[in-house]
């Protein structure tokens, strides 16, 4: 824990929050008409800067709040806010996915600017932005490339450049990196982390992975029950050595602690909720 | 007790005997005859198998109908028909190409193809095609090469020739597309009872006889069944005498045999082919008559002049005999 | 490129060389193969064993082949069906294409579309065959007809399809990017649905190529069809194979110009 004795939870809140999930209610129909709730009044926010993991079993709901928080769903009830940028103008939401989306006819910088190609006239400027962001991430020498020359690891940087040349106020990533092997991940865990940093980006990622979510989050939420419901939250505090990094973040010795909390409430959750499908 | 068990003896064997030579006269020996289309052309062949005629001498005749007179011809090479009735030509074509056929009988003995125009057609004479499009068989076929013959004949400039499927001709005329049709029956007759008139009839052209259609086999058949031969072409004689001593039997015959036409244009039909000499009288195919055939293919350029003679080609022995 | 991105390009040439060498083996085979067959026809048709005027014979073949190069009526023979055939395709298949894909836009019309093509699919051409030169005589436009009417119905229901078939995750992320439907459209579908349309094409040109051939069956003055069609009923099968050759020569190549069209534009799918 830092000096000032607030969590950055707390002192995220203080600030503008980025997203606010309010009162927040979905559900589904299933074969024989029973409409069975998922979510039933759920409330939390996002602050700016911050990497919040949202963990559960699976059936929880993750995929469902995904996909209401992206706005591929429309919530049945309740309301979700995205909040405004610094100087006063729209808030943006990007996401990421275990599939990198990228489009296989197009180089890998006509894939990068595909967001913004999208909504607006790609600009010179865009393209040189484009290019140093792809430099950054160690794909210069490949930006005329096509998609299927490289590797998996090089396609998800290069639909997380795509997801963040569009200036999001809010990055959601749904498990970006599981199809990955081990090393690439904790480099691309490091990448997430630095938005942090560099550009204040908030970041919402929906996980299985335990230690992904300890290792690179502010603050994780275990989201559980049917209705699903926060079953808990906690804030994430790691004395590392040196900065803060995906590997350096393991090694922190409150992360068993964390993991231990986080895995007994996930396996109590399925105990004591046996209508969830799992 | 003895003389009764020879007498039933006796018995049996007699009755034994009575039925072994009846068999023999009661089972009717199995036929195949391939025509190239269900023609009302081919009326002589019809009679001869509704009327019995064919049965009186001792024949089951089956007919199938080929598709076209290449096939038909194929279907004899091929052993699945005893006969095939066609344009004798075609089975000449197919000897070029080392087969071994023999025209036996004639069925259509002169050219049943005329030139049509519609009602309000100001067309007189062939010479008044030069420059038009003429719906007309497609190739090959007698009528269109009679056409295209005479075309050349008569030196008639730029005629377009409409070919279309065969039975089709009257169409593209009735939509335009072409001011004149050269047909067969019954379309000639179908024609003319939606007000056509005729430009041009061939019929006149060959009073010695044309051999159009005849009866064809494999030359080894008439050396190993000379007496099924025999009785064929006489079913076909005794066919093609009935429709010039009763025309109205054939008639009724030709409406049995294409239900769907109008019954009148059917009729008027039968009445043309036999009036202009259409259907054979007798089965003989005259020389003369051959070589008129053989004419047309030889100015078409189907077929090498001097490559074909009549006594190769037909063997007229069995009609000879039939007609007596 | 990175050392992992070289190492896959030198994989995938060694790999390449070996499918060529492989490649030219089994070819040298087959046409091993064709030459003793055709050697023991040539034969065969000499000694007497099989009738070679009636049932043809590779030297009479090669007789009919001079013949109508001499003549001239080989190659425009070839040229008539060629123009058709051709002609039939780009309209069929384009018209057919187009619409599919335009489809997209209207998807409960769509799904009608698709079932009137279906129905139009199932009627054998050569049904239709001598309806449609009625009614377009039989000049070359009747063939064009045909050959498009057998390809049109397949493009459609193909395009149709490769509309349908978009990726779900691929649409929604266009669609987070608040593209319009045109966008969508141009950058998405038509692109996606590019190896579909190939496939298609090469599907069609056998489809046009019958519906050429057939027009020329039932009404026509000139093309190969019509040349195979006289030659069989004046019993000429010299004439007939060598038609049977160009005719499938001519598919063949045309099959290659497609596929050599798709390597050059479909230059994004490796081939493992």
């Amino acid at each position: 824990m830092d000096a000032s004795g607030k969590t950055t939870a707390a002192r995220a809140a203080a600030h503008h929050a980025r997203l606010t999930v309010s009162n927040l209610s979905h559900g589904f129909e299933a074969d024989d008409g029973t409409h069975t709730k998922i979510f039933d009044g759920l409330n939390f926010h996002i602050g700016a800067g911050e990497i919040m993991s949202i963990v559960g079993r699976s059936g929880a709901g993750k995929s469902t709040l995904f996909n209401l928080i992206s706005g591929l769903l429309a919530p049945q009830g309740g309301r979700i806010g995205v909040g405004a940028r610094s100087d006063g103008s729209e808030g943006r939401i990007a996401y990421m996915l275990q599939k990198d989306l990228l489009l296989p006819w197009r180089s890998i910088l006509q894939n990068a600017l595909l967001g913004i190609e999208l909504h607006r006239k790609v600009t010179p400027a865009d393209v040189t932005r484009a290019k140093e962001m792809l430099g950054r991430y160690g794909l210069g020498a490949v930006i005329d490339a096509f998609p299927h020359a490289l590797s998996g690891g090089m396609r998800q940087r290069v639909a997380l450049t795509r997801t963040l040349l569009v200036e999001p106020t809010l990055v959601l990533l749904d498990e970006p990196f599981s199809a990955l092997d081990y090393e690439t991940r904790l480099t691309l865990e490091d990448d997430v982390m630095t938005l942090r940093e560099t550009t204040g980006t908030s970041v919402v990622l929906v996980t299985h992975d335990i230690e992904e979510a300890i290792a690179m989050s502010d603050r994780v939420i275990l989201l559980g029950g049917r209705p699903a419901i926060i079953e808990d939250e906690i804030n994430i505090e790691l004395t590392t050595h040196g900065p803060r990094t995906a590997v350096s973040a393991r090694e922190a010795p409150e992360f068993r602690t964390y993991h231990a909390r986080i895995w007994g409430g996930l396996r109590s959750n399925n105990i004591q909720h046996a209508g969830a499908t799992v | 007790m003895k003389m009764s068990l020879k007498l039933v003896q006796a018995a049996v064997i007699g009755a034994l005997s009575c039925a072994a030579v009846t068999g023999a006269q009661a089972a009717p020996e199995k036929v195949s005859v391939y025509q190239a289309f269900q023609s009302i052309q081919y009326l002589p062949l019809y009679v001869a198998i509704d009327k019995g005629l064919f049965a009186k001498n001792g024949l089951d005749v089956t007919k199938v109908t080929a598709g076209s007179g290449a096939a038909g011809v194929a279907a004899v090479i091929g052993g699945h028909a005893d006969f095939s009735l066609q344009d004798p030509m075609t089975a000449i074509l197919a000897n070029q190409k080392g087969a071994s056929l023999t025209n036996v009988a004639g069925v259509v003995a002169g050219v049943p193809v005329w030139i049509l125009v519609p009602k309000d057609s100001t067309l007189k004479t062939p010479a008044d095609l030069a420059g038009k499009s003429v719906a007309t068989g497609l190739n090959p076929t007698t009528s269109t090469y009679l056409l295209q013959r005479l075309i050349k004949q008569e030196n008639i400039k730029d005629v377009n020739l409409n070919m279309v499927q065969l039975g089709t001709e009257l169409a593209p005329v009735t939509a335009g597309r072409s001011v004149a049709a050269v047909l067969y029956e019954p379309q000639v007759d179908q024609g003319i009872a939606q007000g056509f008139k005729i430009l041009y009839g061939f019929p006149k052209a060959y009073p010695g006889g044309y051999a159009f259609s005849t009866i064809d086999t494999l030359t080894s058949t008439v050396k190993t069944k000379p007496e099924m031969v025999a009785a064929f072409v006489k079913g076909i004689a005794e066919a093609e005498a009935l429709i010039q001593q009763s025309p109205d039997i054939a008639k009724a015959v030709a409406e049995a045999e294409f239900p769907s036409l109008d019954k009148q244009v059917v009729d008027n039909a039968v009445q043309r082919l036999i009036d202009q000499k259409i259907y054979a009288v007798t089965p003989e195919i005259s020389e003369a008559a051959f070589k008129n055939a053989l004419q047309l293919q030889e100015d078409v350029g189907n077929i090498k002049s001097g490559s074909v003679t009549y006594a190769a080609s037909v063997d007229d022995s069995f009609a000879k005999a039939a007609s007596k | 490129m990175s050392d992992a991105a070289t190492l896959a390009a030198g994989v995938r040439r060694r790999r390449a060389k070996q499918k060529r060498m492989q490649g030219l083996g089994t070819t040298g085979v087959v046409v091993l193969i064709m030459v003793l067959l055709i050697g023991f026809w040539q034969i065969a048709a000499a000694r007497g064993w099989i009738n070679g005027q009636l049932l043809g014979s590779p030297s009479g073949i090669y007789k009919a082949f001079e013949i109508g190069i001499t003549q001239g009526t080989l190659v425009s023979d070839t040229l008539a069906t060629l123009y058709e055939t051709v002609l039939g395709l780009i309209i069929g298949s384009g018209l057919g294409l187009t619409i599919g894909l335009l489809l997209w836009f209207v998807p409960r019309v769509s799904g009608v579309a698709e079932g009137l093509s279906v129905i139009l699919n199932s009627i054998p051409k050569i049904a239709l065959g001598p309806l449609i030169v009625i009614w377009f005589g039989s000049d070359m436009t009747s063939k064009v007809w045909l050959a498009g009417i057998s390809t049109f119905a397949v493009a459609m229901i193909s395009s149709c399809a490769a509309a349908r078939e978009v990726d779900r995750d691929l649409l929604n992320l266009f669609l987070s990017f608040k593209a319009k439907r045109t966008m969508i459209f141009w950058k998405l579908i038509v692109p996606g649905a590019l190896p579909w349309i190939f496939s298609t094409l090469r599907v069609n040109i056998g489809f046009a190529l019958i519906g050429a051939v057939v027009g020329e069956y039932i009404a026509s003055q000139n093309g190969m069809g019509h040349a195979v069609f006289v030659a069989g009923s004046l019993f000429d099968l010299n004439t007939v194979w060598l038609g049977v050759i160009v005719l499938t020569l001519m598919a063949t190549v045309l099959t290659a110009i497609v596929q050599f069209a798709e390597s050059k534009i479909i230059t994004w799918k490796t081939k493992r």
